[in-house]
Parts: C-alpha cells; sequence; structure tokens
C-alpha cells in the first residue's frame, strides 16, 4: 500500500501535541516565575532556573499523559455508527469470495479501526493478516460469529505499545466482526453449495452410467438373445417341436432373468415397497431379513409425506443397518425407532447383539450409510450401546409440516 | 501480560460535555460582560482607556470576539462528540491561554487578575477534559507478545 506524501493526522498530532504541552510549561513558569513578589517583571536567574528543573522534572509524566491521549483524539475510530457499519457492509458486499476475501477484510478493518495490525483467522486454519506483529503492542482478539456459530477470529493490535483499545473501540471491533461473520457465514455456505451442486451433478452422472452399463450388459444382450431363440423358435416350431420345447424353456427362463434385470433396476432407483407400503410398511418388510430376531418399529402412527430423497434415504439405511444386525450382531432383539419433528427426522436402529468388536473399523455398508446422511445435509452416528450391542442413529435436515 | 484496570466513573462522553459546557459560559460571560461592551463603545474610547487605565487595545477585541464566537461553535461539536470540535476546543483552549497569563500579570485591577487566572485555570481544565480517555474494559486484551 502507498504511503500518502502528505500526512495531515501526523501534522495535527504534533500541533496538537505542541499546543498542549504549551499550555502546561506556560502556565508553570509564570507561576513559578511571578508568584514571588522579589523582583518587577523580568525573573531573576534563579527563578528561571528553578522554572525549567520544574518543567525537566514534570517533562516525563506530562508527556506520558499527554501523548496517548492526543493520539486517540486525532487517531480513535468513531464510536460505532451507521457510516462505518455501511463502509464495512458495501466493502464485503464487493468483496471476491475465494481466499482473498480475509486480506480485504483485514485491510478494510485496519482502516477503519486505524489499528497497524489486523490479522483475521478462519477455522480452517486460513489466515490473512495486514501490518506487522510487534511484540510491544497490546493485541485484542475478537470471535467472528454468524448467531451461535464460531466462523473464525479476528486480532487488532494496538496503535502504542501498552495503550489496549478503549471500550468504544472494542465495542466497534465486536460490530464488525458481526458483519463479517455474516458475511463469512454466507460464503461458506456458497462454497459448500457449490460443491454439493458439484456432488449432485457427478451423483447423476455415475446414476445414469451405471443404469446404462445394466441396460447395455444384462438386458441388452438378453433381450437379444431373445430375438435369436425366438428366430430359432420360429424355424423348429413345425418342423422339430420337441427342439422348439427346449428354446421355448430356455426363452421362459430367459424372460425371468430379464424381469429380474428389471426389478432390480427399477428397485435400485426406488424400492418399490415405498410407493405400495409407505416408509413405516417398506421398514416393518425388513424384519423378513432377521434370521429369529424380532424386529420392533417404534414411530409415529402415521407420516406426513416426505421428500422422496428422504424416503429413499431412510429406507436405505434402515435396510442396511438391519442387514448388519442379522449377518452380524448375533442378535435377538432390533429396534427401528423413527422421530420426526419441524426441521429434523431422526432415525435410530438399535440391537442387544455382540456390539461392535474392539478393532471394529468401517466398511462399505457403514460408508454407504454416511453418504446417503450427508447427501442431504445429514450425519451418521454409530455407537455401542450399554449392556450390550450397536446403535445407529441418522439425522436428516427435513422441512415438513407436523 | 493480561491487563485491567478499573471502569472509570467519567465517561469521555461526559467529560465533553462537561468541558462544552464551561466553553459555552465562559464564551458567553466573555462576548457579553467583555467584548460586546468594548466594541459598542468604539475605537477611540477603548484606545484612550487603554492609555489611562492599561485596558486592553481595540485592535484584540475584535480577535477575541471572533475566537469566543468559534469556541461556541467548537463547544457545540465538543458536545455532539465530533472529532473536529475536541480539537478546536483543545486549540482555542491554548490560545486563550496566552491572553490570560498575560491578564494575570498585567491586568490593571486584582478583580481582573483574578478572573485571568481562574480563566486559565478553566482552561487547562478543558483541555484536559477534551484529552479525557475512559478506562479500558476488563478482560478485552488478549495479551502482549
Amino acid at each position: 500500500m502507498m504511503r500518502r506524501w502528505f500526512d495531515g493526522s501526523a501534522l495535527l498530532y504534533w500541533l496538537l501535541i505542541g499546543l498542549v504541552l504549551f499550555a502546561y510549561m506556560a502556565p508553570v513558569y509564570v507561576a513559578i516565575t511571578q508568584t514571588f513578589p522579589l523582583h518587577d517583571v523580568a525573573p531573576p536567574l534563579a527563578l528561571n532556573l528553578l522554572a525549567l528543573v520544574v518543567l525537566l522534572a514534570t517533562y516525563k509524566p506530562v508527556w506520558r499523559w499527554v501523548q496517548p491521549r492526543v493520539h486517540h483524539v486525532v487517531y480513535a475510530a468513531d464510536e460505532p455508527n451507521i457510516d462505518v457499519i455501511g463502509q464495512i457492509s458495501n466493502t464485503l458486499a464487493g468483496a471476491p469470495s475465494d481466499s482473498s476475501m480475509l486480506a480485504t477484510i483485514a485491510e478494510t478493518i485496519a482502516q477503519i479501526v486505524k489499528v497497524p495490525y489486523v490479522q483475521v483467522g478462519l477455522l480452517d486454519g486460513t489466515t490473512a493478516a495486514v501490518g506487522t506483529a510487534r511484540p510491544a503492542l497490546v493485541y485484542t482478539r475478537v470471535d467472528i460469529t454468524y448467531g451461535a456459530v464460531l466462523v473464525g477470529w479476528l486480532e487488532v493490535g494496538s496503535r502504542l505499545p501498552g495503550e489496549p483499545l478503549t471500550n468504544g473501540e472494542y465495542q466497534l471491533l465486536n460490530h464488525l466482526a458481526r458483519q463479517v461473520g455474516i458475511t463469512l457465514h454466507a460464503a461458506q455456505l456458497n462454497e459448500a453449495l457449490q460443491a454439493s451442486r458439484e456432488q449432485i451433478v457427478t451423483a447423476r452422472e455415475e446414476e445414469r452410467r451405471r443404469i446404462r452399463r445394466d441396460l447395455h450388459d444384462g438386458l441388452g444382450p438378453t433381450l437379444a438373445g431373445l430375438r435369436m431363440q425366438l428366430s430359432a423358435l420360429r424355424h423348429s416350431l413345425r418342423s422339430d417341436p420337441d427342439t422348439a420345447e427346449i428354446v421355448l424353456d430356455s426363452l421362459r427362463d430367459d424372460v425371468r432373468a430379464a424381469t429380474a434385470d428389471i426389478r432390480r433396476l427399477v428397485y435400485d432407483l426406488r424400492p418399490p415397497l415405498l410407493d405400495e407400503h409407505g416408509l413405516l410398511g417398506s421398514i416393518r418388510h425388513l424384519s423378513n431379513i432377521l434370521d429369529g430376531a424380532t424386529l420392533t418399529l417404534d414411530a409415529p402412527a402415521t407420516l406426513p409425506l416426505l421428500p422422496a430423497a428422504v424416503e429413499v434415504a431412510v429406507y436405505r439405511i434402515a435396510s442396511e443397518a438391519v442387514q448388519n444386525v442379522a449377518k452380524h450382531a448375533n442378535a435377538s432383539a432390533c429396534t427401528v425407532q423413527l422421530a420426526l419433528d419441524v426441521h429434523m427426522l431422526t432415525l435410530r436402529v438399535t440391537d442387544n447383539g455382540t456390539g461392535l468388536p474392539n478393532d471394529y473399523t468401517a466398511g462399505v455398508g457403514f460408508a454407504s450409510m454416511r453418504e446417503r446422511a450427508a447427501e442431504l445435509g445429514g450425519q451418521l452416528v454409530i455407537e455401542p450401546v450399554p449392556g450390550g450391542g450397536t446403535c445407529i442413529m441418522a439425522t436428516i435436515p427435513c422441512r415438513v409440516r407436523v | 501480560m493480561y491487563m485491567e484496570a478499573p471502569m472509570s466513573r467519567l465517561t469521555r462522553a461526559t467529560a465533553l460535555r462537561i468541558a462544552a459546557g464551561i466553553t459555552a459560559v465562559l464564551s458567553l460571560i466573555e462576548i457579553f460582560v467583555y467584548q460586546l461592551p468594548y466594541l459598542i463603545r468604539g475605537q477611540t474610547a477603548v484606545d484612550l482607556d487603554a492609555a489611562q487605565t492599561g485596558g486592553p487595545p481595540f485592535f484584540l477585541i475584535p480577535i477575541q470576539f471572533a475566537l469566543h464566537a468559534i469556541a461556541l461553535v467548537a463547544a457545540y461539536g465538543a458536545w455532539r462528540g465530533q472529532r473536529w470540535g475536541v480539537v478546536l476546543l483543545i486549540v482555542l483552549s491554548v490560545l486563550n491561554i496566552i491572553p490570560g497569563l498575560l491578564g494575570a500579570l498585567f491586568a490593571p485591577s486584582p478583580g481582573t487578575r483574578i478572573y485571568a487566572v481562574v480563566s486559565v485555570i478553566l482552561d487547562i481544565l478543558i483541555i484536559v477534559l477534551c484529552l479525557w480517555r475512559e478506562r479500558k474494559s476488563a478482560g478485552q486484551v488478549a495479551h502482549v507478545s
């Protein structure tokens, strides 16, 4: 940043310093030299020397008192007001939403609060600083928050060594930190949204590729084979009925396989059970998976209309969890709990089995459940149940009218 | 280093208002008790009076009148907490100290001398109030690295 060739504030600072020191020295000098009625107008040398000694003796404390106060008058930021808040808002509104935003924020705050050093940091360790941190400065740290969410922090160095910021400046800093918090939070949301969009597009493309592969490698050859078998059947129908019968049997098996392929394809897109029985009915059907164990469903009697993505995710997670219970838990009971409030759907699958082994590492199934929850902005937690067993809890954001 | 200081009872805003109030009262007294009567009497009478009793020469009267009028404006600015008002008040108070000291030394009557001394003391008080700083709030300082 270029330095201005003329610094009006510095000129005013030294002018005020000079005037205030004069306002101290002149009355002291006059008081000492003119109070004693030992002379006419011109004071004797002894009184002049006495005045000089007194002024020199009191110079340092007076300077210490005057200098930071004049500095404060000239350089201190104003109390929080609409202009200052508007200034930071305008700057932040025009700031680019990348890493250089932090530098812009630091520079703007340094200009507004008029401090020599400002550092802004995010929770991920990204920082940006303006000015040079000197050991003698007093550093004030303010949390940058958005609501109750901690977004980052702000550290400001004092203008003079040993002179921390005033209450007003501290308040101003807090006001600015709130504005910065809104901006940084918005930027982070923007980045998360962008990442989410990319994830959605990627997932959609992968899904298309999978369907294309299934159709091309599975159903396509099956249908081609059926066509060839039909041709063979046409040739042999009258001339060789025995062969035709064999071909018909083969045809029937192939059609059954093709139907199974289509069913699997359809099931992968959306479990048909969900359309036939709804989410609660589909979860009840999972009891078929459990071999000997009982499945208890603890859920509201009826559920409101859930978004299709949420329904599928909850069903798939529950299905995977119950399958794990059947395969690994050696449990006699499994409980599926479903709770719903205005903003969140909570699925809890608990069993009374052997629990997670000590050397447990998450496999494909758990990763898949986590991904399904994360895709919808939710979380999945796996934890042991006191007394034995495992609990898988998925929370998924869900706006419904309860 | 963790620094903590008790809150000062006198806030900066109050200090500035006190300074502005003192300035306004002093300026109004100067304008209505001294400058306006001198201006009304005219240059001849004032200069004649100055030659006989040692009063101020007439050319100083309009200057002092202007300074005190500006001091009223500065007092308004300081009352509102404006930086320009504070700076102007400090400058004018220092400028007022000079004639105050001269008055304390050379004024013809003891009453005028006492008034000059009091005005110097009040001008110094105004400067101190204009430079008043609130104590720092407890806990706001993180560390000195």
